[in-house]
């Protein structure tokens, strides 16, 4: 089932885009992704519209009364606040589906990269069988790994003075964090719990992300990599994004 | 904080099984059963382990290595050489010699890249394939002699000539290559247009013959490279055909099953019940061949059924006759080794004990 929905109709798209890019793996990625985000840009549209009316909400004054009056009974702000949501007709988890989405794709990709990339003959035999009829695989396989300097299979790693340094890793960490500092609207409650969480989140997901894209293939990197920058890129042609919250104080203006 | 971190940190650990579990084991490989005899042993290699079991009785008479290591898997048949050494192919980057009788390391020769396929020993040489799409030349010592590159990784073991002057061997690069065994020279290469995972058989006479991915068999002229004649089948090949007395015998992914004439005619053909990743093993008066679906065939040398026996698990290797018994090695079923008689009954089975 996993299989069938997800990582055939993702391994034969990767497998297609590469035979019409030259056999350049690392370029199938990058138009996999474009075609990822272009395919779920109505959902991103949906979660800056969550964000946002979350974010209109907070500063409104119903908002910030109701937290004063039930500041000591967190149980009962939580059921007001709820019910504020319902009138308001806010999906306070509308923002986050977008990410929820992530989860189940960066999964399949991982598996159709390594089935693609095929370094033992288990996999390739798995891999064999789930290509779609009308690809002309026979001439594809072994699918091309290299991709400038990166071994798209294995962890991606530049050694400097013997020390292997992973770039990608890193720069998925930083394009992560400027995306979610860029897209979370600044918070105008002094001590509102749900920016604190913001917060955490926009210093834990650059981690969490990072981890992943150091210990695995250099393939879900790049994924990663080129989703963030074209989710800024997204979040830009919306003229969204929040740049005061990461250039220096002197580079705005006043 | 505490909040948000318990809830990430259970992501990670969710996402990060989800990774590796669903992947096809993306770092642990399974492994890919090779079995070699002789008179007395069977050594069976399979996953993390080579395993040295009498061929009589089934007894286990040690394994290597001690402790498994997650990166030391094993996906070849063990080779035995002139001067009593057992080789096996390691997927971490070893070229692994150990001493037939007690299991224990004589020398390891270190690469960049796995060794999947097995090593061919021509005289006092080894030529050992590896998937950095290097020929390492290298002596009996494990003392590298040197490496010839072609063009994609190499997973099939090479073949030569009954002089041993020519070695041959195929990549996936979709080539075929020839090298001269005095010079350890390239004397040609010919690209086939799709990968080659099987090894050549070579006639009498010089005309390789290649099955491909791209639904093919192919002879060529191992003189002057021409292809002589390709004939189109049903499915993939995986493993190299076996000539004999001018029959090729063959599988495909497909599932079908060929016996076909050396000038590209099919003789007769079998469906069994599954895809065929092995080559089979072709006695006086049998063929005997194993498909994934763990089933073992034995057929006349016309093709007509003689018994089939079912085995639990999956069977990726060729068949291997030792003596007067069939050595089967199924994957993920009850048994790593299954010994049948020649008539299909089993003879006795072997399971690891766990250590």
């Amino acid at each position: 089932m996993w299989n069938t929905i997800i990582i055939d109709p993702m391994m034969n798209l990767l497998l297609w885009i590469y035979s019409i890019l030259w056999h350049n793996f690392g370029l199938a990625i990058i138009v996999f992704t474009i075609l990822i985000r272009l395919v779920t840009h109505p959902l991103t549209v949906q979660q800056l519209k969550g964000s946002q009316a979350m974010a209109d909400l907070q500063k409104s004054k119903k908002f910030q009364d109701l937290q004063k009056k039930f500041k000591d009974d967190k149980e009962k702000l939580q059921q007001e606040t709820m019910k504020l949501y319902q009138e308001l007709g806010i999906n306070p988890l509308a923002s986050c589906l977008p990410t929820l989405i992530q989860f189940p794709i960066m999964i399949g990709l991982y598996q159709a990269i390594m089935w693609l990339m095929s370094v033992t003959p288990g996999q390739l035999l798995n891999f064999v069988r789930h290509i779609y009829p009308f690809i002309s695989a026979s001439s594809l396989i072994p699918i091309n790994n290299r991709f400038l300097w990166m071994d798209l299979s294995q962890p991606e790693r530049v050694k400097i003075f013997g020390v292997g340094i992973p770039v990608l890793a890193i720069l998925v960490v930083i394009t992560t964090y400027l995306q979610s500092k860029m897209m979370t609207p600044p918070s105008s409650t002094p001590g509102d719990q749900s920016a604190a969480m913001a917060q955490s989140m926009t210093l834990m997901m650059p981690l969490f992300m990072g981890y992943i894209a150091y210990l695995y293939s250099s393939g879900l990197a790049l994924y990663f990599l080129v989703g963030n920058i074209i989710y800024i890129v997204q979040y830009a042609a919306m003229g969204k994004l929040n740049w005061r919250a990461v250039l220096p104080k002197f580079l705005l203006p006043n | 904080m505490k909040k948000i971190l318990i809830p990430l940190i259970f992501i990670l650990i969710i996402t990060s099984s989800l990774l590796t579990a669903c992947s096809g084991a993306a770092f642990i490989p399974s492994g890919w059963a090779g079995l070699r005899v002789d008179h007395e042993n069977a050594y069976l290699a399979y996953s993390q382990y080579i395993y040295a079991i009498n061929i009589a009785d089934g007894v286990e008479k040690w394994r290597y290595p001690v402790k498994p290591d997650a990166k030391t898997t094993f996906f070849s048949p063990p080779v035995l050489t002139d001067d009593g050494q057992l080789l096996v192919s390691s997927y971490g980057n070893k070229l692994i010699s150990l001493n037939p009788s007690t299991g224990l390391e004589n020398w390891t020769f270190a690469s960049n890249n796995h060794f999947i396929s097995s090593p061919l020993v021509v005289g006092k040489t080894i030529y050992a394939p590896c998937a950095d799409s290097n020929l390492y030349v290298i002596d009996l010592k494990g003392t590298k002699i040197k490496e010839i590159n072609a063009g994609g990784p190499l997973w099939t073991t090479p073949i030569t000539d009954s002089e041993n002057k020519t070695l041959y061997f195929t990549s996936m690069d979709h080539k075929i290559y020839a090298l001269d065994t005095q010079t350890n020279e390239l004397l040609w290469s010919k690209d086939l247009g799709s990968a080659l995972l099987g090894t050549p058989a070579l006639s009498q006479d010089g005309i390789l013959y290649i099955g491909t991915f791209d639904k093919q068999m192919i002879a060529i002229n191992s003189q002057d490279r021409n292809i002589l004649w390709q004939s189109a089948i049903d499915g993939w090949v995986w493993a190299g055909p076996i000539l004999d007395k001018e029959t090729l015998y063959f599988g495909d992914l497909s599932g079908k099953f060929y016996a076909m004439k050396t000038d590209g005619t099919t003789t007769w053909s079998l469906q069994p019940d599954g895809p065929i990743t092995s080559s089979p093993l072709v006695t006086e008066s049998s063929i005997f061949l194993t498909t994934e679906a763990g089933t073992v065939y034995a057929v006349d040398r016309d093709g007509k059924p003689m018994w089939n026996q079912s085995i639990k698990g999956t069977i990726y290797s060729s068949p291997i006759l030792a003596g007067d018994v069939i050595l089967i090695t199924p994957q993920g079923g009850d048994s790593l080794l299954v010994a049948l008689n020649l008539n299909g009954s089993q003879k006795w089975s072997y399971t690891p004990a766990k250590k």
